[in-house]
């Protein structure tokens, strides 16, 4: 067994709850294992996930599945009526919505229901069909993001990859992002497994399109701040965001604007559009470097820093948040779906 | 009482010719708006004409001195120089016997069976001794919880010190006359004579105000306490009036009948003057339970705002009640301050009523792990 023990900006596992669950790694510690299966059938999926779950049931921890009906009802099916009662089955259409979306989610439940009842054990196959380019890329990082925000928990992550239905890139980098690859025959150490810093950097190293010149552009400093929202309202309407939406969109930019005004540059500029069903938002601070590392993927503890606890917040009110910054500032883009 | 709260008139703004009514739920209520009341008439240059019952007007205004000179120099000194004049229903005589006794009887029968003209129910020390902490069934001690007794407690004690400048004179000389009509007065005497009087002495104006003690006007829906509060209205209502009446009422003496028949025979209620307000962020002062309502938009623009008014919330108090119903955007420092604002205070784990949260600060709860923080205490549906 291999765990992946990168530090994360914020040990993510003294969270609430107290110390998680029992069955602690074989040094003592708990430690996160997240392995993917990469498989050619269902028939191969059940010969190695049916043991994983086996063995997790044998010593009393928590099973969840998150699959297609399909998956899940073959995965029930081998387990047996007596194995697989116990087993919480999550339909991977309502927890894969977002990259985002599932993140919050898996540490609202891991917290609030798995952990207290012992070591949990995942299956989860995300879907990967009809995701755009970008979203793609997010649910990649996401891959990466979970090897340091539940590094050190009781968790168990079985990934599950259909080769035969997958793009090349969503296998090869399936290998980058999990520490071990998972078979028939065990689990074995992915030897293209990347350092999830160095693959975050990747996913971050292409710059951002400038926002197109029909984009609605505004500027703001302190105090300007009630203006703003009127126009993100405005903006959001006319753009065609259901108005029940948006609030999570006003509440998420004002919170970014608000941050260039607290931490940053202390004044900034704003753009809105909408492309391919998607109402988007660009805030830009000139005045500032931001380091973005997993800015705002572990949920805030405490006092923590200001930006990493709004970004927590920023991100679960969008579909996605990409971040760029260098020495000519910094800009976050808000995307939120229009449908 | 929202609805209430809304067409009532911040007393900071209040005008010659107003004539409204304070239906105050406790001390500090009454304390907070009487106390602006009084402040803005003598930065003003008015005079104010306060009118008591069951009180010698010079223990009255000893009581005031107490009440309000110990925290404003301004309010002693000018008990001491006669811009504040005390009239008494009792005049300056023992406040029992005597031609009173006659009125009193007559207020006695048609209203109440208290031996006092007090309200049914009330200590005997008055509407203050009630008063303390909040409504009826807190437990926690006001500010004010042990400063002193009510008013009529403090007049009971027979016969008081010298008359108080030449209005109480002037109204004396009706002395013959039942108490309720001392007050009223005719042309010459009563409030109306004590106004005239005091304009006569140059004074810019005149803001009278009257305690919510029943012997001078009676229980509301009688036909003296139509005939004292119309006797006011005429001193308020004449054209290019500099006068000005605040009637003060504890609200808790009263059915929503009589609290209606006081709405009808005034112009208006009113509220104590907002803390802060710039148009974005509007922060009321809330007295039963004490705390603040917060309407408008809490951001980086008005959060300075913010903390300064939970910084002057009383620290004493174990409760803190925060009204949101009002509240249209709360970001995540707002919503810190606001979760946070039961550490500031001198009571260890006071706690932190968030009333009626609205879905804004719902959902910024939700997303940002606030949620569940200790101390604070979701209520209400809006």
């Amino acid at each position: 067994m291999i765990a992946y023990s990168a530090e994360p900006p914020a040990a993510p596992a003294c969270g609430s709850p107290g110390p998680p669950g029992p069955a602690p790694g074989p040094d003592g510690r708990d430690v996160l294992v997240h392995r993917a299966v990469v498989y050619q059938s269902r028939h191969e999926l059940a010969l190695t996930a049916v043991p994983y779950l086996r063995e997790g049931g044998r010593a009393g921890d928590p099973l969840v599945v998150i699959a297609s009906p399909p998956v899940a009802g073959l995965v029930r099916e081998q387990l047996g009526p007596a194995t697989a009662a116990p087993v919480e089955f999550i339909d991977a259409a309502d927890w894969f919505g977002g990259p985002m979306q599932a993140l919050a989610s898996y540490h609202d439940r891991m917290r609030a229901d798995w952990w207290p009842r012992g070591r949990v054990r995942l299956l989860a196959e995300p879907g990967w069909a009809g995701r755009t380019p970008l979203e793609t890329r997010e649910w990649k990082r996401h891959e990466a993001i979970l090897n340091v925000v539940f590094a050190g928990t009781p968790t168990s992550i079985m990934c599950a990859y259909d080769a035969s239905a997958l793009p090349g890139h969503v296998l090869g980098d399936a290998a980058r992002t999990h520490p071990e690859l998972a078979g028939p025959d065990g689990p074995r150490p992915s030897p293209r497994f990347t350092d999830p810093a160095d693959f975050y950097a990747e996913c971050n190293a292409g710059p951002l399109s400038p926002p197109p010149a029909t984009a609605s552009r505004r500027a703001f400093a302190a105090g300007e701040l009630p203006g703003l929202r009127a126009f993100l309202e405005a903006e959001a309407g006319r753009l065609g965001l259901p108005a029940d939406r948006t609030l999570p969109f006003v509440l998420a930019a004002n919170e970014v604007a608000t941050d260039v005004i607290r931490e940053g540059g202390g004044r900034g500029v704003l753009w809105v559009w909408a492309e391919a069903g998607t109402l988007l938002c660009d805030v830009g601070d000139p005045g500032r470097a931001l380091a973005d590392r997993f800015l705002g993927y572990t949920p805030p503890r405490g006092r923590g820093r200001r930006s990493e606890t709004a970004m927590w917040a920023v991100r679960r009110l969008c579909h996605i948040v990409e971040i760029r910054s260098g020495v000519s500032g910094t800009r976050v883009r808000l995307h939120v779906r229009l449908g | 009482m929202n609805g209430e709260r809304t067409r009532a008139k911040a007393v900071g703004a209040m005008l010659p010719g107003d004539h409204l009514w304070l239906a105050y739920d406790n001390t500090e209520e009454r304390h907070a708006i009487l106390g602006t009341y009084i402040r803005d008439a003598l930065r003003d240059g008015h005079a104010v004409l306060y009118v008591v019952d069951g009180e010698g007007e010079a223990a009255a205004a000893e009581r005031l001195r107490a009440e309000f000179g110990a925290r404003d120099e301004e309010i002693g000194r000018a008990l001491d120089d006669g811009r504040i004049t005390v009239l008494s229903a009792d005049g300056d005589g023992p406040a029992h016997g005597g031609p009173q006794g006659t009125a009193r009887a007559t207020v006695n029968e048609s209203a109440h069976g208290s031996t006092h003209g007090g309200p049914p129910g009330a200590a005997p020390g008055g509407p203050q001794e009630t008063a303390h902490g909040g409504p009826p069934g807190t437990t926690h001690g006001g500010p004010q919880g042990t400063a002193r007794g009510g008013p009529s407690g403090a007049a009971r004690g027979g016969p008081s010190g010298a008359a108080r400048g030449g209005v109480v004179d002037g109204a004396a000389s009706a002395g013959a006359a039942a108490a309720v009509d001392r007050v009223i007065g005719g042309r010459a005497g009563g409030v109306s004579g004590a106004i005239e009087a005091l304009l006569g002495r140059g004074h810019a104006g005149v803001r009278v105000t009257a305690e919510a003690s029943p012997s001078p006007r009676c229980w509301p829906g009688t036909d003296r306490f139509a005939a004292f509060e119309d006797a006011v209205h005429r001193a308020v209502a004449a054209p290019g009036s500099r006068v000005s009446a605040l009637c003060q009422y504890d609200r808790r003496w009263f059915a929503a009948g009589q609290l209606r028949a006081l709405d009808e025979r005034h112009g208006g209620r009113v509220r104590a003057d907002d803390v802060f307000d710039d148009g974005v962020l509007r922060i009321t002062p809330l007295f039963a339970p004490p705390g603040l309502r917060l309407s408008g938009d809490i951001d980086e623009s008005t959060l300075p705002a913010l903390v300064a008014a939970l910084r002057g919330v009383d620290a004493r108090v174990s409760h803190l009640c925060l009204d949101l119903s009002r509240l249209d955007f709360c970001d995540l420092d707002g919503l810190r301050v606001l979760i946070e604002a039961g550490r500031a205070g001198a009571v260890p784990d006071r706690q932190v009523i968030l009333r009626s949260m609205p879905g804004c600060v719902e959902l910024m709860l939700r997303v940002s792990g606030l949620e569940g923080a200790p101390g604070v205490v979701r209520e209400g549906i809006r």
